[in-house]
């Protein structure tokens, strides 16, 4: 036990010390030398005014009773933490963008800049936030109660003496509240002294916590086995813990860590850097990690040692009393302290910034003493309010604390707090990714779910003792049964947290849902909702495009000095806003007017500063047009893109098919450039000894008749060779073109090769080359032409007896009936093709037997035409590859199908083979 | 550039998927399969279970803020207006 003297005195000192802090962070953001004050770690500590009393006190007291519930409210901040890119992020980024002073600026500023909504936010979280407060001060006033003794037992706040104590902690924290947090209307709304003092609490706190766990784990106890060896059975049930109440409770701590008030101001408003939220993504997790590590443990430790009936939520003070390490219960105390200052100090500047700026100055800009044709400087005003605001606050909490705190133990305080302040959810939510939602249906929303609320869990929490009658608790009101507050339409056997949240968020929901689909967004509205959606996007810039107002400079002038002073409104007017908008023009522009209302907005909420602006101009319109066309925009550049990925593909695909398409063309125009040029070098050459040998013939006239004679026999055989060449090339242009179809009957192939194998004969009497014919097939048809077929026979013989110069020259020819094809295959033992022509034999004047040294020079069409012609009637002509190791000598193959003899004629047109 | 983006664009994808894993793990039915009288080393499986998953979210966050940064470092964001 401690003297109620140094407990005093130690918290007193404690009090200088953050007041000392938060002046020297004020000094220091006053000289602009932000350093540390604006690192990711004070950040994540200034967060960690989520850890409240109730953390510090509350949630071993809730261990004792429920297990691992308690686990519950730190879970749903870990994962929206841990999700920040998510939510977190956006929030951040439209809150400065926007320069978003309060949850209700935010609120109203994305629906239409309404003050009515922002009013209404304002009321919902300041009743909401008086629970919580006097929570606060009820957890101050009975940890000094226990410390100092006062009540041995740990009991509870009496209705009597100790009402000072709690006005005296009110009051103190009222003096902080208002010294560092309405020092200056600042134009970004950051309380540099205000965060670095939090963020030293919230050191001290988890110093504390950490303390008192490992005091009670390694101290009292010897480890944690042998604390867990003492847990009490019962203590997790985990079908009873993990059930609705689990899930109620993280879906009500995840939304309360963004919708609670000094949450958002800390989060989003106080931020420094966006970056700073990627470092709380973890930090802060893991902050709470630690200060709920040990909570199990001293519960557990508590229940085990300490006599039965002691108070559960004040363990942590009492535990170390009982193990007599006063400084380390003296330690414990001040975390309490902490823990529940500085979330009261935040709480109150955040409450009092929106009360100031949502319920007093609408108020006052109706006054006709205040309204913008009265003169002075309205910044005393918006100080005196919230200075007066945070004093009304903390009495709200006071008050809560009298009327009721004596019966309910912290944590369901707490819950029922945020049960309230998640109304604000689905409104916040669904300004930030839903276009169609409205103002009016936010409000709806809100309207009925924090009546509900109110209805089914605040006032009930009074236990009969205020508005509603324990009768009207167990019948309903009037006797009606189905009103029952905690049995709802009759809704009953839920836990009643469980109840409240699901009756009232879900008529907020879908009042929210049901009346934002009842009428389109006003034009307003339509802007802010494109400008808060897609602020990542940023297609919007600047709003100038949509909106259009004027305003006399002069009257934006006085406007600006009563909220900004003279200087930062000269400054503001001459060069802030864009460099054609000047002083010096008596009307402003748009541009000018939204950096004014922008930079009022920071100091007094999007509504207020919209009602003054709109004192002073005149003309107000939005191009809703404009506007929709932006809206749809980036689904239109969605849409855009894909179908440029699409086009390009197929361009993609074009554009081969084209790069095909000319590799062939100019193959075929380099094949008939060849073409021609073979040709004229083909005919040159008989030219050439035609023309001089009839040159010799005419100009001299005494030559003998031999000679004679053998010069007409040299022009004749050259003519001839022109012929047969001129001859080739007609044929073989007459089978390239493919244009008469030709008439196919069943032929026998042998035939063919008969009369082909006689009129060779002669050619190759002249060459001493007898072909030798194998055995005769009999009765094997093809469909083909006769006439074609003998020529392709013709060409295949007498190129292999004319370019055979072996000294032994053979020709074989055999046929033979393989799976219904007829093949027929001519070989000789001549020198054979150059392996390099082998390739382009069948192409036109190629000359396979160049390098023989055979008497005839042949027009190289031969071998083009017969594979023509095989193509034409279906068959293939082929160059067998040359036998390894074998003889020389080559080895053609002609392949065509044998069809039943019965076949009737039929006609075919063969594909041309320069298609494909 | 367009592995880069691609990285990126996975980095996103985790870091919106992270909390809905942690929201698996961490909800009925799920975390009702720990029983709360099995124990390991003394400690209640349960407890070890939910501080365990925590630890690890808060590992796994910390990994994906500070890839998130690293990646963003080259392709820079619009100016916060």
């Amino acid at each position: 036990m401690l003297s109620g003297d140094v407990v005093l005195a130690a918290a007193l000192i404690y009090v200088a010390l953050l007041f000392a802090v938060a002046f020297f962070g004020d000094w220091r953001a006053g000289q602009g030398r932000l350093g540390w004050l604006s690192s990711p770690v004070v950040y994540t500590l200034s967060i960690s005014i989520y850890c409240t009393s109730w953390t510090y006190y509350g949630m071993v007291g809730s261990a004792t009773r429920d297990g691992i519930e308690f686990a519950a409210v730190y879970i749903g901040p870990m994962l929206v933490f841990i999700g920040w890119w998510l939510l977190l992020r956006k929030l951040v980024r439209i809150g400065r963008v926007h320069r978003i002073t309060s949850i209700a600026d935010m609120v109203s500023s994305r629906y239409g800049k309404s003050t009515a909504l922002a009013a209404l936010v304002t009321v919902i979280a300041v009743v909401a936030s008086t629970p919580y407060i006097a929570l606060q001060l009820k957890a101050v006033v009975a940890s000094f109660e226990v410390i100092s003794g006062a009540h041995a037992d740990g009991g509870m706040f009496g209705p009597r003496g100790d009402s000072t104590l709690a006005l005296g902690v009110a009051v103190g924290m009222a003096v902080f509240a208002i010294l560092f947090g309405t020092r200056n209307i600042d134009v970004d709304e950051r309380h540099h002294g205000v965060v670095a003092a939090i963020a030293l609490e919230a050191m001290v706190k988890l110093v504390a916590m950490l303390g008192v766990g490992l005091l009670v784990v390694f101290g009292i106890a010897d480890g944690p086995g042998e604390i867990f060896a003492h847990m009490p059975a019962q203590l997790l049930r985990s079908e009873q813990v993990l059930g609705p109440r689990w899930v109620t409770v993280v879906f009500l701590s995840a939304a309360a860590v963004v919708c609670l008030p000094r949450q958002f101001q800390v989060t989003v408003v106080e931020i420094g850097n966006e970056r700073h939220l990627r470092t709380a993504s973890w930090l802060f997790p893991l902050y709470l990690f630690l200060i709920t590590l040990f909570v199990l443990p001293i519960a557990i430790a508590g229940l085990t040692w300490l006599p039965a009936g002691a108070n559960p939520d004040m363990f942590m003070l009492t535990l170390p009393l009982w193990a007599q390490r006063p400084e380390i219960a003296l330690l414990a105390f001040l975390g309490g302290f902490s823990a529940a200052t500085s979330m009261v100090i935040v709480a109150a500047i955040a409450l009092s910034t929106m009360v100031s700026n949502h319920l007093i100055l609408p108020v006052a800009l109706r006054l006709p003493r205040l309204s913008l044709a009265a003169s002075g400087d309205m910044r005393r005003l918006l100080l005196r309010s919230r200075r007066i605001s945070i004093c009304l606050i903390l009495l709200l909490g006071f008050l809560y604390l009298r009327l009721n705190a004596r019966f309910n133990p912290i944590a369901s305080i707490g819950l029922t707090s945020f049960a309230g302040i998640v109304q604000l959810l689905p409104a916040l939510l669904g300004g930030l990714f839903w276009r169609q939602a409205t103002g009016r249906g936010a409000a709806a929303g809100l309207c009925a779910g924090a009546a509900v609320w109110a209805y089914t869990l605040l006032l009930p929490s009074f236990k009969g003792d205020w508005l509603l009658s324990a009768a009207t608790m167990a019948d309903g009101p009037f006797g009606l049964h189905w009103l029952r507050p905690y049995a709802l339409f009759g809704l009953d056997g839920l836990d009643p947290l469980v109840h409240s949240v699901f009756w009232s968020f879900t008529l907020n929901v879908l009042l929210f849902v049901g009346v934002s689909l009842l009428r389109d967004p006003k034009p307003l509205e339509r802007l802010q909702s494109a400008l808060f959606i897609d602020v990542f996007r940023d297609p919007l810039g600047d709003t100038s495009r949509f909106v259009s107002r004027s305003a006399t400079t002069s009257d934006l002038n006085i406007l600006a000095q009563r909220l900004m002073g003279v200087d930062e409104a000269r400054q503001l007017l001459e060069g802030g806003a864009g460099s054609d908008a000047g002083a010096n023009e008596p009307i402003a522009d748009e541009t000018l007017i939204a950096e004014l209302e922008r930079k009022l907005a920071g100091s007094v909420g999007a509504a207020s500063a919209r009602a003054m602006i709109s004192q002073v101009v005149t003309g107000e319109t939005i191009s809703l047009s404009a506007l929709l066309r932006i809206a749809d925009e980036t689904e239109r550049i969605r849409a855009y893109n894909l179908q440029l990925e699409n086009q390009s593909r197929q361009l993609a695909e074009a554009a081969a098919e084209l790069r095909l398409a000319n590799e062939r063309l100019t193959q075929l125009d380099r094949q008939k450039d060849d073409f021609l040029s073979h040709v004229s070098h083909e005919v040159r050459t008989p030219m050439t000894s035609i023309r001089s040998f009839a040159e010799i013939l005419l100009d001299s006239g005494d030559l003998e008749r031999a000679q004679v004679q053998r010069f007409l026999g040299i022009i004749h055989e050259q003519s001839l060779r022109m012929t047969r060449l001129l001859d080739g090339i007609l044929d073989l242009n007459v089978l390239e073109d493919g244009a008469a179809s030709w008439m196919l009957t069943p032929v026998d192939p042998e035939v063919a090769l008969d009369n082909a194998l006689s009129l060779c004969e002669g050619l190759g009497s002249a060459s001493g080359v007898r072909p030798r014919r194998l055995a005769r097939l009999d009765g094997v048809r093809v469909m083909a032409d006769v006439d074609y077929l003998t020529q392709v026979f013709i060409n295949l013989i007498a190129n292999a007896i004319q370019h055979n110069t072996s000294d032994a020259p053979r020709v074989l020819v055999s046929s033979a009936v393989r799976e219904g094809m007829y093949v027929a295959l001519i070989e000789d033992n001549g020198p054979g093709i150059h392996p390099s022509e082998r390739e382009r034999i069948f192409s036109k004047f190629s000359r396979g037997w160049a390098h023989t040294r055979s008497a005839t020079q042949g027009a190289g069409l031969g071998l083009a035409i017969s594979w023509q012609i095989m193509q034409r009637l279906g068959g293939s002509l082929k160059l067998l590859p040359a036998r390894p190791g074998g003889q020389a000598g080559n080895c053609f193959q002609v392949r065509l199908a044998c069809c039943p003899p019965t076949a009737t004629p039929m006609s075919t047109r063969a594909p041309s083979p320069l298609a494909d | 550039m367009d592995s880069r983006f691609a990285a990126r664009a996975r980095l996103k994808d985790a870091a919106v998927l992270l909390p809905f894993t942690g929201l698996f793990l961490l909800m009925p039915p799920f975390i009702g399969l720990f029983p709360p009288d099995a124990r390991l080393a003394g400690i209640p499986v349960m407890v070890l279970y939910v501080f365990g998953v925590w630890g690890l979210l808060i590992a796994l966050a910390a990994l994906l803020a500070r890839r998130l940064s690293a990646s963003e470092r080259r392709p820079p964001e619009p100016p916060p207006g």
